[in-house]
């Protein structure tokens, strides 16, 4: 049964599926008591979409950047045309808006970078599992925190902002707090108290804003899109400066840590199998079926879906663990974490 | 009295729309009638066949076929729903069917697309004008010289027809060919989009200065093909089903993917077993 996108069609669609589910119910009852339902009902292929009338995807962003509106806008077009339902994109300005409602189960879907996913995971376990991931043209399956600083600081190492103000992201953000502070701590650096100030942006776009008005001496970012030896393709800063609000030369990376296991794509696993396995192979289908769309919804052009399970994320999982076991052991000293 | 009504009608549908099988092609000593899997069957392939079955909700048929000639030929006359193929056996039923899987090995990239491009000035139409003139390639890394040299040699331009100069990487590839100093490049995706990707607003098209002569992925030694009217439906779910097998069930891929040093399926494109170009 097709659900309608709004309005009264809608509810009467859903009051008329409740109906039917009584009735198929009470069907099932009838051959299971007639000893014809061993093998259980013949489903067929579109049953799950009496249960899901449309499929709901959270994302991390906002509308103030016109080519993320116009990506989301073709991904969910895409989506809805493969899985013959709605699908209903759901923004969050911050990353644990899409913690949440993943996780809440007010959406089916979303992509997530992995320390979200350990977020989600830390809540509500095997409820939710990584589906895919991106593999780049190289066979990388990650991408990177850079340090970066403006390119007149005296800045020119890690070590050299001992004591200096640095920029983190957002709590959640895998490359742009988690990862780095995993890094430095292999490296013999304590960023609670290495750092004569830290604060958390709260998105990488105002982490390089803040960057470049002063507000920090040092900001952490994500980049993907190649390596430190081949330099990067794809993060903010390449965003930003497509956008010309900034140009990449006023801008140097000193530090880098990495590679971090890629975004993924995440799903509800209590929601019907067909729609997961559409789901999965759809999108992974989109970089061969129509390579001119694939980087329309921000992909590089030569990366695909590859699949990926909790495992994939298991360093980040246990980094989380770590993290939050060092903040409960006490507050920081000089420095302190971020305000 | 309703809902007696609404469970009648509930049981017609579910009697009236049972799914078809699946019916897969299978290589062995002689050709037989579709059967299901039976208990005797090898572990793996016993998994695989109650994998697909358990996950698509419909019985999975075994259909063996004496060669993959066979196998093609029914597949295109609507006989199997699915089977492995290669080039050879693809090409007749091509117009019928298409590749929807293909095996990556461990420790290989994906079937990347390669740029094969010069100088928007060259006379060069096509590879063949490349014979015995130098080639830049984008590192020397699998993705930037082992495939890009592969796309050139299905293509007719095998090692020793073109003289060669590897670069560090894509950009220092591309830079040679824009100074003069090679007549073309081959590199990969990525590394094309990282130079001719518009970085700028005041330069949207920074590679106008070069035209494109090839776009292509490699060709793909073996696939799995189906007949090109299933239903998107259909081959969406079986892609979103094979490609976590390694995962889910390694018994099942072990049987499934059956080729050495298989790491994971991945989606194909529609001429994945041909020399075709990319839009």
């Amino acid at each position: 049964m097709a659900a309608t996108p709004a309005g009264d069609g809608r509810l009467r669609g859903e009051g008329m599926a409740r109906s039917v589910w009584r009735g198929a119910a009470f069907a099932l009852g009838v051959l299971a008591l007639a000893g014809c339902g061993e093998r259980g009902p013949k489903a067929s292929a579109d049953d799950w979409r009496s249960q899901v009338k449309d499929v709901k995807m959270a994302v991390q962003g906002n509308n103030d950047d016109p080519q993320m509106v116009r990506r989301r806008e073709v991904y969910r077009d895409y989506l809805t045309k493969a899985l013959g339902v709605p699908v209903k994109l759901y923004e969050s300005s911050d990353y644990n808006g899409v913690i949440q409602a993943v996780s809440s189960g007010q959406v089916d879907i979303a992509g997530i970078a992995g320390g979200g996913y350990a977020n989600v995971d830390a809540q509500v376990g095997d409820k939710v599992a990584p589906l895919l991931t991106t593999r780049q043209a190289e066979g990388e399956t990650g991408y990177y925190s850079i340090l970066v600083v403006r390119a007149d600081s005296p800045v020119k190492s890690l070590a050299d902002m001992k004591g200096r103000s640095l920029g983190y992201v957002d709590y959640n953000s895998t490359s742009g707090y988690l990862y780095p502070r995993a890094a430095m701590r292999k490296q013999g650096i304590e960023p609670d108290t290495f750092f004569g100030k830290t604060s958390f942006a709260g998105a990488h776009t105002q982490a390089v804003m803040a960057l470049a008005h002063g507000q920090f001496d040092g900001t952490i970012l994500q980049a993907s899109g190649g390596t430190p030896e081949t330099s990067f393709t794809r993060g903010p800063l390449r965003t930003m400066a497509r956008q010309g609000l900034i140009d990449l030369k006023d801008f140097r990376i000193v530090w880098t840590a990495g590679p971090i296991p890629s975004e993924a794509l995440i799903a509800r696993t209590d929601r019907p199998q067909p729609m997961i396995d559409l789901v999965r192979g759809a999108l992974a289908a989109l970089p061969y079926d129509d390579p001119d769309l694939w980087p329309e919804i921000g992909q590089l052009d030569g990366s695909a879906y590859t699949a990926v399970n909790r495992d994939h994320y298991k360093e980040i999982i246990e980094l989380r663990k770590e993290e939050l076991a060092h903040r409960r052991g006490g507050p920081a000293a000089a420095g302190g974490r971020p305000q | 009295m309703r809902a007696l009504l609404i469970a009648a009608a509930a049981l017609g549908l579910v009697a009236a729309a049972p799914a078809p099988p699946l019916r897969i092609a299978a290589i062995g000593p002689a050709a037989a009638a579709c059967a299901a899997v039976g208990g005797g069957a090898p572990a793996g392939e016993k998994a695989y066949y109650d994998h697909l079955a358990k996950r698509l909700q419909r019985e999975v048929l075994k259909c063996p076929f004496a060669s993959r000639a066979e196998a093609a030929t029914a597949l295109a006359a609507g006989k199997v729903d699915m089977a492995w193929l290669d080039p050879a056996t693809f090409a007749p039923v091509q117009a019928q069917t298409r590749a929807i899987l293909t095996v990556r090995a461990t420790n290989t990239s994906n079937r990347i697309p390669v740029y094969v491009a010069v100088r928007g000035a060259d006379p060069a139409r096509d590879l063949a004008a490349l014979k015995g003139r130098l080639i830049a390639f984008g590192g020397a890394s699998p993705a930037g010289h082992a495939t890009p040299r592969a796309v050139l040699a299905e293509r007719g331009l095998g090692a020793g027809a073109y003289r060669e100069k590897v670069e560090v990487d894509g950009d220092a590839a591309l830079a040679e060919l824009r100074k003069g100093a090679v007549d073309a490049v081959a590199v990969h995706a990525a590394a094309w989009q990282r130079v001719c990707r518009m970085v700028s607003p005041k330069d949207p098209e920074p590679c106008r200065d070069l035209r494109v002569l090839v776009k292509a992925r490699p060709e793909a030694a073996e696939a799995i093909v189906i007949r090109r009217d299933m239903p998107d439906e259909l081959r969406f779910r079986l892609i979103g089903i094979h490609m976590p097998l390694h995962l889910e069930a390694p018994a099942a891929f072990a049987y499934a993917a059956a080729r050495p040093g298989a790491a994971e399926f991945q989606p194909a494109e529609a001429e994945a077993l041909t020399l075709a170009d990319l839009k």
